[in-house]
């Protein structure tokens, strides 16, 4: 990656990742963002290994949307392994996700989740929330690094 | 048997027969007189007696011949004999050949005393012998009853006894049958062969204690038959206690449950996937609901000015089913999750619970309803699930009177044959009572929806809270005037 990635999409639904870059657009904060469709390829980016094995290991995002449900390796994993390294467990992780089930809320936060976002079904409410997300980790929120 | 004991006296004399008679006046007995040996015999025919006194010299049939016919016959066969006797012949020697039976002798004139005495012994031991027959044939009643419910205990149920080590002493057919062992493998063995894995060390422990403490212990225990299968026994273990309250034997008194048991676990495994599928179903069909909903927003936002005035209302068209779509799998989810709930009781201030439903209604629909809340009564319920019920009763009140100018509900509580019933009442569109038995089913609905909108899953969900309660709710409607419904919690 030639670019610095700031927001990073981990989401394996192509309509949610869609309305998730959509929204994120809107408000201009899709410049440097990178989605990838599984765990596996976000593991492989975030420690530069695999197809990423050329990209500098030090560049971080500023926040890493990601959801529960993939296939392969699915959101709790690569939760858990960002969170057990040195390298990454700075890195803010919000779960975008559709489920509300308590015991995938109570784990996340075991496992040192920084937020939880359940995706709303409406649409507008689903912009409305990317939107506020987004504005809230770029721009308010100040990054580790 | 309270009948007095009768005697026989014999004596072809009739004043010595008299003589008798007077002597033994004061005992509280019958008397039977003959005059002759033949005379006797014929007595002894219908009578029982208990002793008789008999005259030794009579002519035609002298008293030892007598002595010998009564011996002879069964009825009388050990009947006491008294011979009254002038004269010790050597006679008595010819009878001593038949031994049975007791006799006496008393010689003429004898002293009254000492026949009263005689008599009087023969007569004790007489009802002794009596009294005790009664008691055989009572026991043997009691012996019958107990053999009968031992039968009746064997037949129903599996049986065993063990000694208070634990060592089987004894099994019955069932045990046989459904341990499959032989009684013969059994006996002697420690009831521990029966044991499977499945109890921890404590439940055994806790078992033991109870037993050996002269406690009965009743339970269910998972135990393995001869060939490794398994079954579940429904499980009444009881002490026998000796004469210091310490348990020698228990004796345990068993049904099979395994079937029930394995309907047990049936249950719980379809409940799980249930489980997994209401999961699967809340995050499986939200996603292609959303992108329904966001693709026709997006077409909209970004082709919108393209169309005209019917375009824009196919893409409404769109998002609205497809929010209705999202509304139906919510509801449809609570009422299935509702289902495994388990309820917690409190108690619950039901003024303070209704203004918390008013404050959350009014915060997300506008209405112009009149709500009038009467002092409620306190109730045990479980918090969550009353709210919601109070939630779609309201709301579903508001909903229904918003065609009216002037809405009016009115909520109150009343003490109705000892349970407290709550009302909610609307002056609304009411309903056809002849649908009545419809309203509480799951997506029924009773108007259309263009006349009001809904899934027809909130009264369906109330239903089941109530029942859930073990409560009662019943409605009453007329159409364009309202209607009220009423329910009560145990």
């Amino acid at each position: 990656m030639d670019y610095e990635v700031e927001i990073l999409i981990v989401e394996d639904n192509m309509s949610d990742a869609e309305m998730t870059i959509r929204a994120l657009k809107k408000n201009n904060l899709t410049n440097k963002l990178l989605h990838l469709k599984d765990g596996v390829e976000a593991l492989d980016f975030l420690f530069a290994r695999g197809n990423y094995s050329g990209r500098k290991v030090e560049n971080i995002p500023k926040v890493i949307l990601l959801d529960l449900k993939m296939p392969k390796v699915d959101g709790l994993q690569v939760l858990q392994k960002l969170k057990s390294e040195e390298r990454t467990k700075r890195i803010p992780v919000v779960i975008l996700t559709s489920s509300n089930e308590d015991p995938d809320i109570q784990e996340c936060y075991r496992l040192g989740v920084n937020s939880y976002v359940v995706k709303p079904v409406q649409f507008e409410q689903f912009v409305k929330s990317v939107s506020e997300l987004g504005l809230y980790w770029m721009l308010l929120n100040q990054p580790p690094r | 048997m309270d009948a007095k004991p009768k005697i026989l006296i014999v004596d072809d004399k009739p004043e010595n027969l008299v003589a008798l008679r007077i002597v033994l006046k004061d005992l509280d007995i019958e008397l039977v007189e003959a005059t002759s040996g033949n005379e006797a015999l014929k007595a002894t025919l219908h009578h029982n007696f208990a002793l008789a006194l008999l005259d030794i010299q009579m002519p035609e049939m002298d008293g030892y011949e007598l002595a010998g016919i009564l011996r002879e016959e069964e009825k009388t066969m050990h009947l006491p004999i008294i011979f009254i006797s002038a004269v010790y012949t050597d006679n008595l020697n010819v009878f001593k050949g038949y031994e049975k039976g007791a006799f006496s002798f008393i010689t003429k004139p004898f002293q009254p005393e000492i026949l009263i005495n005689k008599v009087r012994f023969f007569i004790d031991r007489h009802q002794q012998e009596l009294a005790l027959f009664e008691l055989n044939e009572r026991l043997g009643q009691k012996v019958k009853e107990i053999a009968d419910y031992k039968y009746a205990l064997d037949e129903s149920s599996i049986v065993a006894v063990t000694d208070k080590k634990g060592i089987i002493k004894e099994v019955n057919d069932n045990f046989c049958a459904i341990s499959k062992y032989t009684r013969k493998e059994l006996i002697g063995q420690d009831h521990r062969i029966l044991n499977s894995k499945y109890h921890s060390k404590e439940f055994m422990k806790d078992l033991w204690t109870t037993i050996s403490s002269g406690k009965i212990w009743k339970g269910e225990i998972k135990n393995i038959a001869k060939d490794n299968s398994v079954f579940w026994l429904d499980t009444t273990i009881v002490p026998f206690q000796d004469k210091n309250n310490r348990p020698y034997q228990y004796m345990t008194i068993r049904s099979d449950i395994t079937s029930r048991k394995y309907a047990e676990e049936q249950l719980l495994a379809a409940n799980k996937e249930l489980e997994a599928f209401s999961y699967s179903v809340s995050h499986d069909l939200r996603a292609p609901l959303r992108a329904v909903n966001g693709y026709a927003e997006m077409l909209n936002e970004d082709y919108g000015i393209h169309l005209d005035d019917e375009g824009k209302r196919l893409i409404e068209n769109i998002n609205y089913y497809a929010k209705k779509m999202g509304t139906l799998i919510d509801d449809l989810l609570a009422f299935s999750r509702l289902g495994r709930k388990e309820i917690q009781m409190t108690e619950i201030d039901m003024n303070d619970m209704v203004e918390g439903v008013l404050r959350e209604l009014n915060k997300s629909i506008t209405h112009h309803a009149k709500i009038k809340v009467g002092k409620l009564h306190k109730v045990n319920a479980d918090y969550g699930l009353l709210h919601q019920v109070l939630f779609n009763l309201i709301s579903n009140a508001i909903k229904y009177s918003s065609k009216k100018e002037h809405p009016i509900i009115e909520i109150s509580s009343n003490e109705k044959n000892g349970k407290i019933v709550f009302s909610i009442k609307d002056n609304g569109a009411g309903f056809n009572m002849e649908y009545a038995d419809k309203l509480f089913g799951v997506f029924q609905r009773l108007h259309s929806q263009e006349e009001f909108e809904g899934t027809g899953v909130g009264l369906a969900i109330v239903q089941r809270i109530i029942a859930k309660h073990k409560g009662d709710i019943s409605a009453e409607g007329s159409i364009n005037k309202g209607a009220t419904f009423d329910f009560s919690l145990t």
